[in-house]
């Protein structure tokens, strides 16, 4: 222990820690910490990535700058197209849907508005409410608090079938990495609500 | 043992990431990873009134993790998200870290002694030119117990002055008046192991689930293990408190009065009154005689479930429901925070919720209490217990009593005239003087008035133009702004001392790591001020917190709050003890004025004779509880057609008081990072207003900028803005009208008016 441990090595070493236990835990639940969604009014994902012309025009006109340009990782298919970072900004599911009427390529469809990004999944490993630390921020926060998500034993609980996926309570969640996150719906987008 | 780098790095680093997220908390986590790394110490929260047990981990000098104390019976190991992100507060880069003296609207940085040495010859200045009362102080409800001590007795035993107040005026006086008025003295009779007692719940004008989550979550799990447990809500605003309602009441803000009075005349009319102890228990009044039962059933003929109706909109029907539902239950606890205290009439408010449990007899038996929560960590042990207040001194003492005064001076070895036999200014009317300039300097200690006052905005030119000290942690705050000297204090975690919280439980808190840069126990700063201004016999003698404690204990010894057996040296070893604690071989009262309170226990058998309660209080004659027909009485300003919504502040779970401790985590920021105000869909959409927008709300005293959130938390005409941002200062809005009795303003209902920005 003579060796000197530079402050940086340190935090690495903390931060490392930190992110595998983190994603060993994500990936059970196969979400990342950081994981995107599919604008209001998509279809599956291989539909949407075929269909949108990149012209951005829901990311411009959206009110919350929740619709954003993915330029996270260029070896995804989805590098460039526009997408939600929940943890960043959420979804309101505006009333009017300016993205959906902004677009002009078919991507996003008035019909399918109703349909959910995702579904809340709460990473009962990380999240206080599992751990003896009374936080009820998702719940509170939830535009659709006491239907799509309620406490249960003092405990975070989704309703699937109500979770809109807006991602609000990814956004608001207070532990360091989300303990709540949205599982998109990409594939099987069914109508629901 | 040799451990390579390697493997040092491994298991610190990992220790320190659980430890950042508290212990036990990443999966896989074993707890002999911190062995001989995390030291950890039993202490309190430093937020909310619920008085919380924690233990705080250091590690290398540094607070490093907060987690919940499993052997403290209050909160069981669990905590709020606001305790878990504690070490955020202490370790902030926001921490005041030296004195500074402002010279040309510029803070330079001093030493202490320096900026002490500059106040003592300021105050001394003020006081020889202007006399003792124009000299002020300006305390709180986190200082701990030992603090308001030095300040009571710098003030009112040395300076002379009764000009010495702190901000539980602001939210516990009403209760302090409703149990002085209704029991004869003050704080709960019961404790929170009523809780679990009880089968049913009346939460009026709290919203428990963000304001006191602890408790909140310990009512949850009785009423999931019980399901029969009844809870009634009764608050302007859906709040997530709605969550284990079986009955909500909405009444207007500020009409909630006839409701109670209404519920009064269903529990007699329906025979749930308790008739036996109603005759040898309690005596009724209005509002200055004494009357009889008759009087006051005769008083309660206009109150009847329409006319409560009426008066506050809430459906006759519920009111009826309410009413049966408190009847009919076992056993009944009430609960109310500021809903019911921040009134004009607050003390009346606080006088008929007690009506209900005398009249029912549910008061003095497990799961029977009235229970007031309190919204600081130590307005009730420092403040309220330890006189903190204008026309209080230390242990439930009066100043205008001779004999309290001499009591006091004897122990505090001050002659005894220099305590003034009148009440000092109280909050509102001091910082009134401050802008007329009849005070012309004020030493504010751990709060943040410029934010917190109600009407704020008109006292900022007291503060701007008189002497100003302000004792903080934290820089800047808004009120460090008006300051001319800033002195470092040390933080929690930085300074021993005793919290005592709304159950009438006094804890403990260690020193665990050396106060930040040249910051200094608040009981020091004014020991050392007090010696600098001329008072070196009166405070030579306090070397440390036990010293100032002890004198303090002895104080109580013999009062109705009797410390005497909680020595430091047993309050380090259990969690708390609940006074009446006589000696120290008492194990604490759970129950005040019945069988196994020691005072009441000592009473004669003849007292005693045919009664299970006695109310022994200095404001109750001959053991009897009084029932109050209190006039019904609106808000001081009611909504009309300029001013057509009535607005409300309130709290957020994430969020506390100013924020000086909270927006230190960006955690909670991220959870709640604005203010905002809530308005009802009906009324938004009549004004046009949607979701997200900024719109201007204005009152009679000022206009805000916020952003609208439209939602079904407050009942048409009604807004709510949660207070906790400097930035977005509700109480530029609130009004500054008060109680007359407790003098506690009412910052829970205004008028006001919304346009779009």
């Amino acid at each position: 222990m003579s060796e000197p441990i530079s402050r940086k090595d340190f935090l690495k070493e903390v931060f490392g820690f930190f992110r595998t236990e983190v994603e060993k835990e994500s990936r059970n639940i196969g979400i990342a910490a950081d994981s995107f969604l599919l604008p209001p009014g998509a279809g599956g994902q291989d539909e949407f990535l075929q269909t949108c012309s990149q012209s951005y025009q829901c990311v411009s006109v959206c009110p919350y700058q929740a619709i954003e340009v993915f330029r996270n990782d260029p070896q995804d298919a989805r590098y460039g197209y526009p997408v939600i970072n929940p943890r960043r900004q959420a979804c309101y599911l505006c009333e009017d849907f300016p993205c959906i009427s902004a677009c002009k390529s078919g991507a996003l469809r008035m019909e399918r508005k109703t349909i959910p990004l995702g579904t809340a999944v709460v990473l009962k490993d990380i999240c206080f409410s599992y751990k003896g630390i009374y936080c009820p921020s998702c719940v509170v926060k939830c535009p659709l608090s006491g239907i799509a998500i309620s406490m249960v034993d003092n405990k975070p609980v989704v309703q699937e079938e109500e979770c809109t996926g807006c991602g609000i309570c990814v956004q608001v969640c207070p532990t360091e990495q989300p303990a709540i996150r949205i599982k998109p719906s990409t594939q099987n987008r069914m109508e629901k609500r | 043992m040799t451990v390579s780098r390697r493997e040092f790095l491994k298991t610190s680093a990992a220790a320190t990431a659980a430890a950042s997220i508290g212990v036990n908390l990443l999966p896989g986590m074993k707890n002999n990873l911190f062995a001989g790394q995390v030291e950890w110490h039993k202490s309190v929260c430093r937020y909310c009134g619920t008085g919380c047990g924690v233990m705080v981990g250091t590690k290398d000098g540094k607070v490093v993790a907060v987690k919940g104390d499993k052997e403290n019976t209050i909160n069981r190991g669990h905590l709020c998200v606001k305790a878990f992100y504690l070490p955020k507060a202490v370790n902030s880069k926001t921490r005041l870290k030296h004195a500074m003296i402002k010279k040309n609207g510029k803070f330079e940085k001093v030493t202490v002694d320096e900026a002490l040495d500059f106040v003592a010859k300021k105050f001394n200045e003020i006081r020889q030119k202007h006399g003792a009362n124009a000299l002020a102080f300006y305390g709180s409800g986190q200082a701990e117990t030992e603090e308001t001590y030095m300040a009571n007795k710098l003030w009112k035993g040395c300076i002379g002055t009764n000009n010495m107040e702190g901000n539980p005026r602001l939210c516990m006086a009403s209760a302090v008046g409703g149990y002085l008025t209704s029991l004869g003295a003050d704080e709960p009779a019961g404790t929170y192991q009523d809780i679990e007692q009880a089968k049913f719940f009346m939460l009026i004008g709290s919203n428990t689930a963000e304001a006191h989550p602890i408790l909140f979550e310990r009512i949850m799990r009785h009423k999931t293990k019980n399901p029969d447990v009844q809870i009634l809500i009764i608050d302007p605003r859906k709040t997530p408190t709605d969550q284990v309602a079986d009955l909500h009441l909405f009444p207007k803000p500020g009409y909630d009065l006839a409701i109670l009075h209404a519920m009064a005349k269903i529990i007699i009319d329906e025979g749930y009154a308790d008739e036996e102890f109603i005759k040898t228990s309690v005596i009724f009044k209005d509002n200055k005689n004494k009357i009889d039962y008759a009087g006051y059933k005769e008083f309660l003929k206009k109150y009847t479930p329409e006319y409560a109706s009426q008066r506050s909109g809430v459906p006759a029907e519920d009111i009826i429901k309410a009413a049966r539902m408190f009847g009919k239950a076992e056993t009944a606890m009430s609960l109310w925070t500021m809903g019911i205290n921040q009134r004009t009439r607050g003390v009346w408010a606080n006088n008929l919720i007690t009506n209900l449990h005398l009249l029912t007899g549910k008061i003095g038996k497990p799961g029977c209490d009235s229970f007031s929560l309190t919204g600081q960590p130590n307005a009730c042990g420092g403040v309220r217990e330890g006189g903190g207040l204008c026309h209080l001194l230390p242990g439930h003492r009066l100043v205008v009593k001779e004999k309290h005064r001499q009591q006091v001076a004897k122990v505090w070895g001050v002659p005894v005239e220099r305590i003034q036999p009148k009440p000092g200014k109280h909050t509102v009317a001091m910082f009134e003087a401050l802008n007329k300039g009849e005070i012309k300097g004020i030493y504010i200690m751990c709060t943040n008035p410029a934010q917190s006052l109600p009407n704020a905005s008109k006292y900022w030119k007291g503060l701007e133009e008189q002497f100003v000290v302000v004792a903080e942690s934290f820089f800047p705050t808004a009120t460090t702004k008006y300051a001319d000297v800033v002195l470092p204090s040390a933080f929690w975690t930085e300074k021993e001392g005793v919290y005592g919280c709304t159950e009438r439980r006094s804890q403990y808190m260690p020193k665990v790591k050396d106060p930040e840069g040249d910051a200094v126990w608040d009981a020091f700063l004014l020991r050392d001020l007090g010696k600098k201004m001329g008072f070196v016999k009166e405070f030579e003698k306090y070397q440390t917190a036990q010293d100032i404690w002890d004198e303090y204990r002895g104080l109580t010894k013999g009062q109705d709050m009797d410390l005497w057996g909680a020595t430091y040296d047993r309050l380090k070893k259990v969690r708390g003890l609940t006074w009446p604690v006589p000696s120290e071989d008492h194990p604490g009262t759970y129950k005040r004025y019945t069988d196994g309170d020691p005072i009441y226990d000592a009473l004669p058998a003849e007292k005693k004779k045919g009664r299970r309660m006695y109310f022994y209080g200095p404001k109750a004659k001959d053991g009897y509880a009084t029932i109050w027909a209190r006039p019904d009485k609106g808000p001081e300003e009611p909504t009309d057609a300029e001013y057509p919504l009535a607005l409300s502040t309130g709290r957020v779970m994430e969020h506390w008081h100013t924020g000086t401790m909270t927006m230190t985590a960006p955690e909670l920021n991220r959870a709640v990072p604005k203010a905002y105000v809530e308005i009802n869909p009906s009324d938004a959409k009549k004004m046009g207003i949607n979701n997200k927008d900024q719109v201007v709300v204005e009152t009679r005293r000022g206009s805000l900028e916020i952003e609208a959130r439209v939602i079904d938390r407050p009942i048409p005409g009604t807004i709510f803005i949660p207070w906790h941002w400097e930035k977005w200062m509700a109480n530029i809005l609130t009004i500054d009208a008060f109680d007359p009795g407790s003098k506690e303003p009412e910052y829970k209902v205004c008028a006001a008016r919304i346009k779009k920005a």
